[in-house]
């Protein structure tokens, strides 16, 4: 975000005092509460498998509001300095956030009441053309669809609890302004703020399952990160995130393909990594509930040092993808009457030019003319840690052939099969979770990209898929580079000329708006060079492991 | 006296029970089932749609005898010398059909490379094989006057293409009466299934039956998608370039043209409603639903990034609201009709409208669209009805060119591909044209802009070349413009 967003957010802070009288008085009160700190060595309760698959649950609790955090989180003094609190959380979070993060302006972008240079122009744009959205399919803030469908994502509400509720209200104590805030990511925060404060010491040795059980979700977790991210970025119908193919025909932007390590390196950070905390210094307990690793604290803290953390994150963001789709297609072929929003095929299945010769739908093993799911959902996509491949590559068979067998797919089938795939689900979260906490070395970089680039082949033709591969080749190649001193000459051209091919950069380029972007992307998606992304893909893949 | 009135009670009362389980077969085809529909449902002919006359033409097994046994040389395989009459038959009709008829051709198209590639994409065809019969029979239906062949023995007719019977009926039961007088004959027509090709009207609908598609045949969107051109048929124009094997005595009235689009437009109406109903059933093992070509190919089919350009207003207003407009392009002859008829027929426009707002709306229920269909149909018939069948309104050039001028106005709106061609060869079928330079110059260039230019029409079809430039969306509208200055100067007279 640039200087003039920012001054925009400080108007708003001031617009809203409540916030620096609230963040003085926890300051105080922090002092006084501050002499009770201490760092004793803590023991850690044995980690519990989880019940549900990439369980994010928070029995009971409820929002409390941005300004209760922003109390703490928006300005560091001294005294946190002075014992110490800084070397484990920033304290700067909501400060950062407001001020830099796209995400406290998701609901600027949706908002129907902005009054001329509010935003900038880019934004203004934006919201011109969530407000033409909205027109065309009737939607109206205070209407209930609105909330259910728009602000949803857009300030992170959960439908069920806040908005179907009160479905002409907007749950008093959310600060839509403030778009996609804190507790949207991080849980609902009635429970650890109130019950159990996540302020005491005892908070620092609970495990992340623990915290989770409070409502705080483990988001050094990669894979419950991911699950937090797609539920607005792939989507989850029973939480009414889900942009449907009415949003999308009305002009809502296309979701682009969703990479964990990218995605997150693209938000301004108010985190600190675990590497980072002091904790992580201090204790082999707490390493081993984050890594599983046998040895002494020195030893993990080296191996940890020298792994390949990104490049594990955005393979396990793949994976929780993969899952999330099915769990998408499994709710939505649950009822045959509404099943088929045309959002969940690939768009180019449809909307393509007539010409001969199309590159973009390779129609081998599909019957022609019938739409096919959409590469999102990741239904082809086979799973390396999969510990019973072979069922699920007759499941992926199975499903890819119901989807054919009549046009938008045999809802039945397609239900049935799902419920499979997820019936394996669980088995697999383990498997997600131990692969979390294994340190992943350059050879398992290596193997993972040989085997990335094997396994989706053929469908790099399709610009999202290709997209999304690059992003995940880029973020390995880019770690490789890194860590070790690999010929950083042959790698940089060949990124760039991919980035520039399949526009890999997620930040809007400067004075552009959204419809200039989108409609240069989709133009690009139906005419881009697929051969020679494939050839850069593969040969960048080809040289590392060569280069070994 | 006695014996012949108790057996015409007897037959009244057994074609009075007959009726009356007809009607009520009727009345239950009329409504949506609420017990769910098999994947198969077999269509019954309603006597009142056997009105057409074309029934024969779906029960091909019935008894076809190949091309060859029209081509006895005093018969068809002419010619016979000194036939200069009007009204007589040439008697050349094989040897015409044989050298100059794309129909004859069929066999060596189905045959083609790019048919072989069409059939494997589908899966009719695998290693050379017929691998679904049902598919390929589908095919049959349409290029072939028989299509019992099934994977283990191929007809020996098959090289015959589309043979005589293929329009005039498959002609077993009536071969041997068709000769034996003018009574005979009428009697083959009226009970044996020789097809009545003299009415334009019906003579539409034997075109059509292919040419647009009926409940034994159906170019869904699989086809189209795997290779096979989409059907853009017009009467009118099919008809000028057709080498004919027959004489019309009406050649030569000013409105010949224009009654054979109307009745082409009729007729494409009914082919499309009596396939939207067997697809809607799933009668064929062919048919989907939903059949993604009864929409307009744009409604999809367009370039994400350039979005939305090319669609008209009417039709935007649906697409961004993510929903598919139907395909008029077979079922405008409704709206035509309704113009011919004096009395405009509103509740055949509301019936159409209705099916329209289903089909358009999100997953149309497959049962309530079979209903409406054949409701529509019936609805058709009866409107239609002088004399116990189907007749052509009377239509006259005056009607013709006013109908004309509004589709060509409504392009500037709408500016769709199909909604242009639909009006040129409304205008096209307007015959003699008086003014002939201005509006004939002006015809050339719509036409040659119908021929895919650049900017100005959807679908991007493959652009074809003929040697002409197309015109610049400019000069295309200015041909618009002056081909409607030219129709109300001189055609509405």
């Amino acid at each position: 975000m640039s200087a003039t967003s920012g001054n925009t957010c400080r108007k708003r802070m001031r617009r809203h005092p409540s916030i620096v009288f609230c963040s003085m008085f926890f300051h105080a009160w922090l002092v006084i509460w501050g002499w009770c700190l201490s760092f004793s060595a803590s023991t850690f309760a044995a980690d519990p498998p989880l019940k549900t698959p990439h369980s994010i649950t928070s029995a009971g609790a409820t929002s409390i509001g941005v300004k209760e955090c922003a109390a703490c989180h928006s300005a560091p003094s001294p005294i946190y300095n002075f014992l110490g609190v800084t070397r484990f959380v920033r304290l700067v979070e909501a400060k950062e956030w407001l001020e830099q993060d796209k995400h406290a302006y998701a609901y600027q972008l949706v908002r129907q009441d902005l009054k001329a240079d509010e935003l900038k122009k880019e934004e203004r744009i934006s919201n011109k053309l969530s407000m033409e959205i909205t027109a065309r399919l009737n939607w109206k803030f205070g209407d209930g669809k609105f909330e259910q469908k728009c602000l949803t994502c857009h300030v992170g509400m959960d439908a069920k609890e806040s908005i179907v509720e009160r479905s002409n209200t907007i749950a008093p104590e959310i600060e839509i302004q403030f778009g996609v805030q804190c507790e949207s990511c991080h849980g609902p925060g009635s429970e650890y703020t109130k019950r159990e404060h996540h302020q005491q010491v005892s908070w620092r040795t609970k495990t992340p399952e623990q915290k989770s059980e409070l409502g705080m979700w483990d988001l050094s977790s990669p894979s419950t990160a991911a699950k937090v991210c797609l539920s607005c970025h792939l989507g989850d119908i029973d939480a009414g995130r889900f942009v449907t193919h009415d949003m999308y025909a009305a002009g809502h932007p296309v979701l682009p393909p969703f990479d964990l390590q990218v995605f997150l390196s693209a938000m301004p950070p108010h985190w600190k990594t675990l590497q980072e905390k002091p904790t992580f210094e201090k204790s082999a307990e707490y390493n081993r509930a984050h890594f599983d690793i046998p040895g002494n604290t020195d030893e993990i803290q080296l191996a940890i040092r020298g792994s390949y953390d990104r490049t594990r994150r955005s393979m396990i963001g793949g994976l929780v993808a993969n899952d999330l789709g099915i769990e998408l297609i499994h709710r939505g072929a649950a009822d045959p009457k509404t099943w088929g929003d045309y959002s969940i095929y690939n768009c180019m299945g449809c909307h393509q030019e007539l010409k001969k010769n199309s590159t973009q739908v390779t129609r081998e093993s599909r019957t022609p003319g019938r739409p096919f799911p959409a590469n999102w959902l990741n239904l082809e996509y086979p799973r390396i840690h999969a510990t019973n491949r072979e069922t699920h590559e007759t499941l992926t068979r199975e499903m890819l052939s119901s989807f054919n067998s009549v046009p938008f797919g045999d809802a039945l089938r397609i239900h049935q099969l799902s419920e499979r795939h997820l019936q394996s689900l669980s088995d697999r979260f383990q498997d997600r979770r131990k692969m979390e906490r294994q340190v992943m070395t350059k050879k398992d970089v290596l193997q993972w990209l040989e085997y990335l680039i094997a396994s989706r082949n053929d469908s790099l033709t399709d610009f999202w898929v290709a997209k999304q591969t690059a992003w995940m080749v880029c973020v390995a190649m880019d770690e490789l580079v890194k860590n070790e001193p690999l010929a950083n000459e042959w790698v940089s051209p060949m990124r760039d000329e991919l980035r520039d091919l399949l526009h890999l950069d997620l930040h809007l380029p400067q004075q552009q708006s959204v419809l200039t972007v989108q409609k240069s992307m989709l133009g690009t998606a139906q005419n881009f060079d697929s051969a020679r992304c494939k050839e850069l893909l593969n040969r960048l893949v080809e040289k590392a492991i060569s280069n070994q | 006296m006695t014996k012949p009135n108790a057996l015409c009670r007897n037959l009244t009362i057994v074609t009075a029970t007959f009726s009356l389980l007809l009607a009520l077969v009727e009345q239950t085809r009329g409504q949506p089932s609420s017990k769910d529909t098999a994947s198969s449902v077999s269509l019954p002919d309603v006597p009142k749609l056997s009105r057409w006359g074309v029934d024969s033409l779906h029960h091909v097994a019935q008894g076809v005898r190949g091309a060859a046994s029209c081509a006895t040389s005093s018969c068809h395989g002419g010619p016979k010398a000194g036939v200069s009459s009007a009204d007589a038959a040439r008697g050349s009709e094989y040897p015409l059909w044989l050298e100059r008829d794309p129909h004859a051709q069929s066999w060596k198209t189905i045959s083609s490379d790019t048919s072989v590639k069409i059939l494997s994409k589908l899966g009719i065809l695998r290693d050379g094989k017929i691998a679904d019969a049902a598919g390929f029979q589908n095919c049959l239906a349409c290029h072939n006057t028989d299509r019992t062949t099934t994977p283990e023995q191929l007809s020996p007719r098959i090289t015959e293409g589309v043979g005589c019977e293929s329009c005039h009926g498959p002609s077993q039961p009536w071969y041997d009466r068709h000769y034996q007088g003018a009574e005979s004959a009428k009697y083959a027509t009226a009970h044996l299934g020789l097809t009545d090709s003299g009415p334009l009207l019906q003579r539409a609908k034997i075109c059509a039956s292919c040419h647009v598609g009926g409940k034994d045949r159906d170019m869904n969107h699989d086809i189209i998608a795997a290779g096979h051109p989409a059907l853009y048929f017009d009467m009118a124009v099919y008809h000028e370039a057709y080498p004919k094997h027959w004489r019309d005595k009406d050649e030569s009235q000013p409105n010949f043209r224009s009654q054979l689009w109307l009745a082409g437009k009729i007729a494409m109406a009914d082919a499309e409603l009596e396939l939207l109903e067997s697809r809607a059933c799933k009668s064929l093992p062919v048919s989907a639903w939903p059949e993604l070509s009864n929409y307009q190919c744009n409604s999809c089919h367009f370039t994400l990034g350039g979005i939305l350009k090319p669609i008209s207003q009417l039709d935007r207003d649906l697409v961004t609201k993510g929903r598919a407009p139907v395909r008029n392009w077979n079922l405008s002859g409704i709206a035509a009709f309704s113009v011919s008829s004096d009395s405009v027929d509103s509740d055949l426009s509301g019936s159409f409208s209705r099916l329209r707002e289903l089909l358009q709306s999100p997953n149309p229920d497959s049962k309530l669209v079979a209903a409406k269909s054949h409701q529509l149909r019936l609805q058709l018939v009866d409107a239609l009805n002088k004399n116990g069948k189907p007749t052509l309104p009377a239509w006259s050039i005056q009607k013709q060119t006013a109908l004309s001028i509004q589709l060509l106005n409504d392009i500037q709106q709408s500016n769709s591909w199909e909604a242009a061609a639909d009006a040129y060869t409304s205008a096209w079928a307007i015959q003699p044209r008086s003014s002939a330079g201005k509006l004939e110059r002006a015809m050339n260039t719509l036409r040659d802009g119908l021929l895919f230019p650049k900017d100005l029409m959807m679908p991007n079809f493959p652009r074809q070349q003929n040697g002409r430039t197309p015109p610049t969306l400019d000069e295309w509208n200015e041909a618009l413009q002056q081909a409607v200055a030219a129709l109300k100067n001189d055609g509405l007279r």
